[in-house]
């Protein structure tokens, strides 16, 4: 009976996690602006890895398998949203341009005011030392 | 019995997919996501091999592949920006 139940648990966490891949795969294959690719990536790859290792953990109980399992789980979710945030932030800073269908641009304003401050303090702190 | 095996086909289909958006680019942070994605689906591969053979030998190579690829992007990121890695 609990046998069953794991199963049927392991089986539907496969499940999703193969459909985010193929989401994330398919949000790679059609978005139509670096941004948007990085953000369908890295989001599915985190619940998708996550998803199929939980499967693993709850098919296989306690063994080394399932806490190595759990070390990796924690491992993703705190440097997957690291690793995109740096890749966008490089893409920009690159000057890779953003999709005409971009209704907003924060970061541009932003990065402009932050370049004339560093430019205005620049040489008060030489005079200082 | 749980299937992994077909879960492990399923996500080899998803493979040249992702290739495509690397060969094809066409910027290089493109590419970079496309690697990335690339990484996590081998891991996954690597992960599920692991549960077949209910050995610990393959998820050992998915935990080093996972800190290789986060540590890769970041070098990425950051000579991209930079122009240099170690300034």
């Amino acid at each position: 009976m609990l046998d069953g139940l794991r199963e049927i648990i392991a089986t539907a966490f496969l499940i999703v996690g193969v459909f985010f891949y193929f989401s994330g795969a398919l949000g790679l294959l059609r978005f139509p602006d670096v941004y948007n690719r990085i953000h369908a990536a890295t989001k599915t790859s985190t619940i998708g890895v996550v998803a199929i290792l939980l499967s693993g953990v709850v098919a296989l109980g306690i063994q080394p398998v399932s806490v190595k399992a759990v070390v990796i789980i924690l491992f993703l979710l705190l440097t997957y949203p690291v690793a995109g945030h740096l890749l966008a932030r490089a893409a920009y800073r690159t000057g890779v341009v953003l999709t005409d269908r971009t209704l907003r641009d924060e970061y541009g304003p932003a990065l402009e005011l932050e370049e004339i401050e560093e430019v205005e303090d620049g040489p008060e702190e030489k005079e200082g030392a | 019995m749980i299937p992994f095996t077909y879960a492990m086909i399923a996500l080899a289909g998803v493979i040249p997919i992702v290739l495509y958006r690397f060969v094809r680019g066409p910027s290089i942070p493109d590419r970079v996501v496309a690697l990335e994605a690339l990484v996590s689906i081998v891991m996954a591969l690597l992960v599920l091999n692991s549960y077949i053979q209910g050995s610990s030998v393959y998820i050992d190579a998915a935990l080093v592949l996972s800190i290789f690829g986060f540590i890769s992007t970041v070098a990425i990121a950051k000579y991209l920006v930079r122009g240099d890695l170690f300034a």
